[in-house]
């Protein structure tokens, strides 16, 4: 029970104790409270300090991590949660980057199948969400489109070049709900543009992919890579670098995106020693993310955040409590998509080839701790796999490290199959 | 009115100190950096993706081969005088005998982490060819495991590190 003079304001009286007879019109003229604010102010800003700096720690390179992701197979929440999209992409990207393209495609698939269930918004818009973080995720246009390009890619590398024609241009499908300032198409998901070509020169449909890159190419008139003698190239790299746009706090229509500060601007690899082939900068995922067009779900969000702001000020009026409905925008993201995709070409002896990537900055500077040195890559004949890398730093920094030879293992295995005998 | 002062200088001092502590605390350095040898290891095993070393027999054999059986691949056992006694439908049974997980149309691609993994030589049961551009790649391809090196302690005894690894 707090003591203190009735008329003190209620406010006052619940944010600090009075003494009993002091009168208080102002919070500034009593000295214990200042001084009470300081030390508040005080603690804070240290806590701040230490916190931050616990913040900053280096993550240091875990060579048994592809191990580690096992655990993941476990599903993480039901299908009928409304955030189980979003926790499909999220384990179908680290299966993904982990080389594991078998169990990547599943999660996708998965995730791609609730995304595309919501396409229809005629129900939410009738619908009185209280909070839009209460919806089931259905992600935006470039993510929906990501997700059919990384299925692309794993379809591709399995042989199964109809299925990977498919999702490819189900990517491009999903790219068409970007527009122009003029309201217009921008279709200008170049990478999967690209990939379906090389995949209609897989299946033998050479016209089509002479028109898919023709597409591209009209666009992207300084891209040498988007000739047609590409199309005979028998080795095809996707490249990602950077961090994957985000979206901004604020209303639930508010389309604005930030991209997290990665250094890696510009790619170069060298097969054996020799710079070689051509790179292009197919894809930039935040600009993807910008142009998305006003439609249907932003005008029923829109249309929720009046009904709230309503509901909101009605019950503010007759209880004198403002409750805060609002709709504020969604903010999950599928976190681990990058900036940038760069696809490189070359025609190379068919063989295993030592293959190293080097990454610069926008000031050209070389990027020591992001260089990769794949040792053995396997050329075909034809372009019959797509290699796929990731800019990450330090992933070959070998400060530290040492190669231990398998032997227990190797050991311990070949007497278990001998028992098997 | 003098006590009201000291309080505020007391605690206006305590904010500045404490604010320039956590400032000015050290920020952590970076890990040192050492590039990738630019020399491979020896190629150790063989399998799909890099092609059959020649000579090799079945690991399951005692050999280093983890190529997936084929008609040709048996062509090639034989010729190097290695399983001479067996067909392709036998040295498939004896894979199927022991549990090991070949690549076939259904399963390929999952990089060894699948229910049947890791790969055969990290113990366990998945011989399907590591996907190129991966750490575990080469691992299977020379026999390797890239790992941190192992600190002690300066009694000799094992620090958390060798505790925790098997």
């Amino acid at each position: 029970m707090l003591k203190g003079d009735n008329k003190v304001p209620l406010q006052m009286r619940l944010r600090f104790p009075v003494r009993s007879g002091v009168k208080c019109s102002s919070l500034s003229g009593h000295p214990r409270n200042l001084a009470f604010v300081l030390i508040i102010l005080v603690l804070a800003f240290a806590m701040e300090g230490c916190v931050s700096q616990n913040k900053r720690k280096s993550v240091e390179f875990d060579p048994d991590f592809s191990e580690k992701i096992v655990p993941f197979h476990t599903e993480v929440v039901p299908r009928e949660h409304k955030d189980y999209a979003w926790y499909e992409l999220k384990r179908g990207s680290l299966f993904f980057y982990n080389g594991d393209c078998y169990h990547s495609d599943i999660r996708f698939d998965a995730a791609l199948e609730v995304m595309q269930e919501l396409a229809s918004d005629e129900r939410e818009a009738s619908a009185v969400v209280i909070a839009e973080q209460q919806r089931t995720f259905r992600g935006e246009p470039y993510e929906r489109a990501t997700a059919y390009l990384y299925r692309g890619l794993c379809k591709f590398n399995q042989g199964n070049y109809e299925a990977a024609l498919a999702a490819f241009r189900a990517s491009l499908e999903s790219d068409k709900e970007t527009r122009n300032e003029d309201g217009s198409l921008l279709e200008d998901y170049y990478v999967a543009a690209f990939l379906a070509a090389i995949t209609y020169e897989r299946l033998g449909e050479h016209d089509n992919a002479v028109a898919m890159l023709a597409l591209a190419h009209e666009h992207n008139p300084e891209a040498v890579i988007l000739q047609d003698k590409t199309l005979e190239y028998n080795f095809i790299a996707l490249i990602e670098t950077g961090e994957g746009p985000f979206p901004v706090q604020g209303a639930a229509w508010n389309k604005d995106y930030r991209s997290r500060n990665s250094p890696e601007q510009r790619v170069k690899i060298v097969i054996d020693g020799a710079e070689s082939g051509q790179v292009w900068e197919a894809t930039d995922l935040f600009i993807q993310a910008s142009s998305n067009d006003f439609g249907a779900a932003d005008s029923a969000a829109l249309g929720r955040g009046i009904g709230k702001a309503i509901i909101s000020g009605l019950i503010a009026g007759l209880t004198g409590v403002n409750p805060n409905i609002d709709e504020h925008r969604d903010l999950r993201h599928w976190p681990t998509l990058p900036r940038k995709f760069f696809i490189f070409a070359a025609d190379l002896d068919p063989g295993i080839h030592q293959m190293k990537l080097h990454f610069y900055d926008g000031e050209d500077n070389h990027l020591e701790r992001y260089e990769q040195l794949w040792y053995e890559v396997p050329v075909y004949k034809t372009a019959e796999r797509i290699f796929w890398a990731k800019a990450r730093a330090d992933l070959h920094n070998r400060y530290d490290m040492e190669e231990k030879p398998l032997l227990e293992a190797i050991d311990a295995k070949r007497t278990e199959l001998n028992e098997t005998e | 009115m003098n006590n009201q002062r000291r309080l505020l200088l007391k605690a206006g001092g305590g904010f500045l100190l404490l604010g320039i502590g956590g400032c000015g605390a050290p920020k952590p350095k970076p890990t040192p950096f050492e590039p990738k040898s630019a020399v491979a290891p020896d190629p150790v095993y063989c399998f799909d993706t890099v092609g059959h070393m020649p000579g090799s027999k079945p690991f399951i054999f005692g050999g280093t081969c983890l190529c997936t059986p084929s008609k040709e691949l048996m062509a090639t056992y034989h010729k190097d005088n290695h399983l001479l006694d067996m067909q392709l439908v036998d040295l498939l049974g004896e894979y199927e005998r022991r549990g090991i997980q070949l690549k076939t149309r259904e399963h390929q691609n999952c990089n060894n982490l699948c229910q049947w993994g890791p790969h055969l030589l990290k113990g366990g049961n998945c011989m399907i060819p590591p996907t190129p551009g991966t750490t575990n790649f080469e691992e299977i391809r020379y026999g390797i495991r890239y790992q941190k090196k192992p600190r002690l302690k300066k009694d000799g005894g094992k620090s958390m590190h060798e505790i925790e690894k098997p």
